[in-house]
């Protein structure tokens, strides 16, 4: 346990470090002030260099382990093994529902736990959703977002993990700590289903993602700003998803009728 | 008596019509969708043949020119009228290429309509609807203009994505620190990398 300690400690001054060291300097112009300002993205130095690491990994690491898991298991299988990923994060889910006033959402994630727990025996099967009973997903750096943590905060990179913001890194982090896993069971057992919850959000996450971020590297001219972009409006619409009005806002942008081609 | 009986026709005239602009806009995108599914992913062609048809439906369904000045925002106005029509050739290309390399992910989803909502600008709406992929609904809004009586798409916007907003990023975060020459020449390398690709799945079919 120290030594875990004493790990969090020097990673926590590392990326402090790389932070300091790789924040890019505000630009004198002010035409590119403003697109500097616009962008949110002071950290765009670290941020390239964790995106191309992030491109690596997924090229030489995810993309092969994806293919493999598809090779190996059948389309049932992989299923089994999202619907049990998916069921062990409804607690967490729960949690930040409940921190958020969601009481309905709280009950719908709730009632998908319990069915899902029971009659999709131990949530290896999705009987809630064959019942219809749909709930939201929900995350700490929503919290947040609904406790008044609104404006927009700097992109950040993480290694591994891929596109963020300080708000959702932030949210990520606290995530570990309101967990209702680590704190209902007791110790040994705890352990196991967090270590089960991670590795299957892992796969889960490689298998439905690997292959949109081989496409983006791919096909892009920009990959770092295409993931940027992308992972921006796809966030704004998981934070506003009960707000269509919100949501639009962010594509509803001007054509600029009026002037000559 | 005579006002309020013209008022009240005028009401309906005017419901009539917008419920028609209504109707018209989903029926477009869903009329264009049951088309390139039946005479473009269905049907039983060369991926060649498959890819001029997909170009014809797109030249007339999408508003190519409104797309491309849209994309390069303020730098636009700063080209000249050679350099965009160039510009608008080479993004054209590259997006149809592009989506041609994805014809054979096409197994059967379905597109349903919910509504319409009213985007920014003249006669401009969003058109909600989801696509089922791998039993999940995926949402899917269309930015239709209608003009003169033909509508056109503007825009796609997958779950919360912009195609235009992503690619108008992408291409002035380029245009910074390189010229509109080479922001073409760069969209020519990745129609014929896109063509690449479909030809070397093709091959590793035959084989």
């Amino acid at each position: 346990m120290v030594i875990i300690k004493k790990l969090r400690h020097l990673f926590f001054c590392f990326i402090g470090c790389l932070l300091l060291a790789a924040c890019a300097t505000p630009p004198t112009d002010p035409i590119a002030l403003e697109q500097f300002n616009a962008n949110n993205d002071p950290f765009e130095p670290y941020n390239r260099v964790a995106t191309d690491f992030n491109f690596k990994v997924n090229r030489y690491i995810y993309r092969p382990f994806d293919e493999a898991y598809r090779f190996v298991t059948p389309e049932p299988v992989r299923n089994c093994i999202s619907n049990a990923s998916s069921n062990i994060s409804q607690p967490y889910y729960f949690v930040n529902a409940v921190l958020q006033g969601e009481l309905e959402e709280s009950a719908q994630i709730f009632g998908r736990f319990f069915t899902n727990s029971t009659l999709g025996v131990f949530g290896l099967f999705d009987v809630a959703g064959a019942l219809d009973i749909e709930a939201p997903q929900k995350d700490f750096g929503e919290t947040l977002y609904k406790w008044g943590w609104k404006q927009p905060t700097p992109y950040f990179v993480i290694p591994f993990l891929g596109p963020s913001d300080i708000r959702d890194t932030t949210g990520r982090v606290v995530g570990f700590f309101v967990d209702p896993l680590d704190y209902v069971f007791p110790r040994p057992e705890r352990r196991y289903l967090l270590i089960f919850r991670y590795i299957t959000m892992g796969i889960v996450t490689v298998d439905n993602l690997s292959e949109l971020l081989e496409n983006i590297e791919k096909n892009s001219i920009d990959p770092y700003i295409a993931l940027r972009t992308m992972y921006r409006q796809s966030r704004a619409k998981f934070l506003n998803a009960k707000d269509i009005d919100a949501q639009t806002e962010n594509y509803n942008f001007d054509f600029d009728d009026e002037e000559e081609f | 008596m005579k006002k309020i009986f013209v008022l009240i026709l005028t009401f309906f005239c005017f419901t009539h019509i917008a419920m028609a602009q209504e109707k018209s806009a989903t029926t477009f995108v869903n009329t264009l969708i049951n088309n390139i599914i039946e005479n473009v992913l269905t049907v039983n062609i060369s991926k060649e043949e498959k890819t001029k048809r997909f170009e014809e439906y797109i030249s007339d369904a999408v508003d190519t020119q409104a797309i491309a000045k849209a994309v390069l925002a303020q730098y636009w106005r700063t080209i000249s009228p050679k350099e965009k029509d160039d510009f608008v050739d080479a993004f054209k290309e590259m997006a149809i290429k592009m989506t041609a390399e994805r014809f054979d992910m096409y197994n059967g989803q379905e597109v349903k309509f919910f509504s319409e909502r009213p985007a920014q600008g003249k006669n401009q709406v969003f058109v909600d609807s989801t696509v089922n992929h791998d039993s999940k609904d995926i949402q899917v809004v269309w930015r239709v203009r209608e003009k003169d009586g033909k509508y056109q798409i503007l825009d796609i916007i997958i779950e919360g994505v912009s195609m235009t907003l992503n690619y108008r990023n992408e291409y002035t975060a380029f245009l910074q620190n390189h010229t509109i020459q080479d922001l073409i020449a760069e969209l020519k390398k990745q129609a014929e990398n896109a063509a690449d690709t479909v030809a070397k799945k093709k091959e590793e079919k035959k084989n």
